[in-house]
């Protein structure tokens, strides 16, 4: 019988938290050969990752606050540019301040772009933030919304935790073992 | 009856209040109580150009015809905007910029992949105080993203496993008019596309009434509006709250609640309906609600489904053409949901897990094995589940039930009757293990049938006589030229006058204790004529109701509920639940 193996690869893709994708697909995409993001995908947005596949795929893993927001021109769109003060650096090397994450959309003048997903961050939040360089060499939040953790009494919540919060201490220890898996 | 029953119908429109009427949530400006539009100006022509040309790599299925499926997009949605989309033909231009052009692209470059971030695709909307001046929509065309090899595939023949032009551009060229995402399964600007689905190509009700309100295109339609809140505490900001068709049980509109709990909602056909609230606790998540990362609306989705009226008995509400009805305060209350249903599947066959698809596209009738994936979805009884209305529904013991870590499921036989008609509809679990009620509007998509068919639908309490319910029912349908037709009166009332109502629109209005009036006395065809029921034969009734063969009726549909006088009743008549017919 299929169903066995199916759960059994259910329940692995699952356990590191793959909440805000509507469905089993990964069991599709181990059964039969067609990767998920064929079967079901978020239209606007980035494909469900884990915790550890966002971990792997981040250069930059920091806690920070989040100081400033400015909306700057690039290639042709306007984004909005953070500032980020870090206070922890979990994974990665730390380029010279400021560290500066940049999201698509913002408003410059009368003029605003908005784009149809994407991440935010709020001025005076603390935040984990998962960060990887985009082809344009920006830094970029991982799996969009998904690599964004805001911090409240030592508690870390994503837009796509479904109202469920990690201890901080928690996310950091999951980011170390990646870290020395990665080794 | 005419005479006790209409000066209820004169003190409920009164009642109506005359609230300004706001949008479906579009793309909007300003803060988490403000919102307002950003849309084209009104009739705009609209210019766009493509860039297809992709190259040597695969992302278009062979023989696909992509610009005419965009093409047939953008003119589906400039129908229901007023809009004009002229397609200005192919153009070199790769990126999306403010450069004056409406680019639909699938250009593998590291802009779009830098703007992509391994999604499917993304629109960037231009806007200046409220007036949108540009959009562009990326497609993913590279086969390395999001992952190296595993790229995304395109095709407009419905080809499994690849994602619809067609309906991919309804959603992304939908955000470039200001539509923001939808949270029913079955709308077109739903936030997550599955491959091989065709059904977003047509717009839900949701996609129509959302376009609709924010282009003022709704005609003919009325709105509802309400607040939100916690019993006893504050207001409740990102809520779903959307309408169910009490006839049919088919999903209509959905809307939000935004930063002070209110939420309207516009583009509502006349007729009757239920009003549920739920948590966007997944599938639909706060990620993708776009007025919490823009507007400063704080998600509250820590809060149990609930329905005005509730849930046990959830309010019957009137809409009519023209009028915002305001239902006031919703209460809901925590705490947080232990339970969810994140995803259906529709299985070929009895074997689980082969062959799943992530929506049903097929007309009725129909069977199907069907897979609901959740938290605890494997606990509590069967009969828990039901979809509402009545006509789909899970028809046996569920043939696998799992418990997994975080992901369980169950696998039901489902039967999708001959009669049922077209549109999307409501799963609801009802956990007694929990006390616990979930919805998952939209999550069945039932799709015209070559040939429309005709149905009859009960509906309605009535209020029963002093020998028991009286029950209205068809025997038949009620198709063009069906001499056969009849509808049936049973109540044990023999000798007793029976009065059939017929009229244009349905109705819930209390006419007496426990006694509601389900079809729009307002709206009869023609003057109430007394039918005596025979004394014998348990005074059942069968009125022959030939349907003419007028294409004029074709679409129509008609209401009808019987009233029989009863002096053994408090209010000296019974009334016979309600009976749509469908004709087609
Ligand atoms: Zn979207």
């Amino acid at each position: 019988m299929l169903k066995p193996l199916v759960i059994a690869v259910v329940v692995g893709a699952v356990a590191g938290g793959l909440w805000c994708m509507p469905g089993p697909a990964p069991q599709v995409q181990r059964s039969t050969g067609i990767g998920y993001d064929r079967i079901g995908a978020a239209r606007c947005g980035a494909p469900t990752k884990t915790t550890v596949d966002l971990a792997r795929d981040a250069v930059l893993i920091v806690r920070a606050h989040v100081l400033t927001e400015r909306a700057v021109r690039a290639s042709g769109l306007i984004w909005s540019e953070w500032e980020l003060d870090v206070t922890e650096t979990w994974k990665g090397d730390l380029p010279d301040p400021p560290l500066l994450v940049r999201e698509p959309g913002g408003k410059i003048g009368h003029v605003e772009m908005r784009v149809s997903a994407g991440v935010r961050y709020r001025v005076g939040d603390e935040v984990v933030a998962f960060i990887v360089k985009d082809a344009l060499g920006q830094w970029r939040t991982a799996g969009m919304t998904q690599g964004q953790w805001r911090v409240a009494d030592g508690r870390a919540m994503r837009a796509t935790d479904r109202g469920r919060s990690t201890s901080v201490a928690a996310l950091r220890r999951a980011v170390q073992i990646t870290n020395e898996e990665g080794r | 009856m005419n005479a006790r029953v209409r000066p209820y119908l004169v003190v409920l429109v009164a009642a109506l209040t005359a609230l300004s009427v706001r949008a479906y949530l579009p793309i909007w400006s300003g803060g988490p109580t403000t919102p307002t539009p950003n849309t084209w100006p009104s009739g705009a022509s609209v210019n766009y150009a493509v860039n297809d040309q992709v190259g040597t790599q695969v992302i278009f299925q062979a023989g696909s015809l992509v610009v005419p499926a965009i093409d047939t997009a953008v003119a589906r949605l400039g129908v229901l905007s007023g809009l004009t989309f002229i397609n200005q033909g192919q153009t070199p231009i790769t990126d999306p910029a403010q450069d004056g052009t409406n680019l639909l692209t699938w250009a593998d470059t590291p802009a779009n992949q830098a703007l992509l971030g391994g999604g499917l695709g993304i629109t960037t909307v231009w806007f200046t105080n409220g007036v949108i001046t540009e959009f562009d929509v990326v497609g993913n065309g590279s086969p390395n993203s999001p992952a190296p090899g595993q790229g995304f595939f395109f095709s407009t023949l419905g080809t499994p496993g690849w994602f619809d032009v067609d309906g991919f551009v309804m959603h992304e060229a939908g955000h470039g008019i200001g539509m923001d995402h939808s949270a029913l399964f079955n709308a077109s600007m739903y936030p997550f596309q599955f491959a091989g689905t065709l059904k977003t190509r047509l717009p839900a009700a949701d996609d129509d009434a959302g376009v609709g309100a924010i282009y003022a295109q709704n005609t003919g339609t009325g709105s509802v509006a309400g607040t939100v809140q916690r019993t006893g505490g504050g207001t409740v900001a990102g809520a779903h709250v959307f309408l169910v068709d009490a006839v049919t049980g088919r999903t209509r509109q959905g809307g939000f609640t935004i930063g002070a709990g209110t939420f309207t909602i516009d583009g509502i056909a006349p007729g009757i309906y239920r009003v549920y609230v739920e948590p966007v606790d997944g599938p639909f998540g706060p990620a993708n609600f776009s007025a919490a990362w823009w507007n400063g609306v704080t998600i509250d989705n820590t809060f149990q489904t609930a329905a005005l009226g509730g849930v046990a008995s959830p309010t019957v509400l009137k809409v009519a053409a023209g009028a915002t009805n305001s239902v006031g305060t919703i209460n809901v209350n925590g705490p947080a949901p232990t339970r969810n249903m994140v995803q259906v599947f529709y299985l070929s066959t009895p074997t689980p897990l082969v062959n799943p698809v992530s929506t049903l596209e097929q007309p009725a009738p129909y069977a199907a094995w069907f897979g609901i994936f959740g938290t605890g979805v494997d606990q509590g009884p069967d009969s828990a589940f039901t979809f509402l209305g009545p006509f789909p529904d899970i028809t046996g013991p569920s043939t696998w039930a799992t418990s997994n870590p975080g992901f369980d499921d169950r696998i039901f036989p489902l039967s999708i009757p001959a009669e049922t008609p077209s549109g999307s509809y409501v799963l609801q679990w009802d956990d007694p293990t929990t006390g616990e009620l979930v919805v998952f509007p939209g999550c069945l998509e039932v799709l015209p049938p070559a040939t429309p068919r005709a149905y009859t639908a009960p509906y309605g309490p009535g209020c029963p006589g002093s020998t028991g319910p009286v029950t209205l029912t068809g025997t038949g349908t009620p198709s063009l030229g069906n001499a056969a037709f009849s509808v049936t009166l049973a109540g044990q009332l023999g000798g007793q006058l029976a009065y059939f109502v017929l009229c244009a629109l349905p109705d819930h209005l209390q006419v007496g204790p426990g006694c509601f009036a389900s079809v729009d006395w307002m709206t009869s065809f023609f003057d109430l004529t007394a039918i005596a029921l025979p004394t014998g034969g348990g005074g059942m009734l069968t009125v022959p109701f030939p349907v003419p063969n007028d294409p004029a009726l074709a679409g129509t549909d008609i209401y009808a509920q019987v009233l029989v006088s009863d002096p053994m009743t408090p209010a000296g008549y019974a009334l016979s639940n309600a009976l749509a017919l469908h004709f087609e």
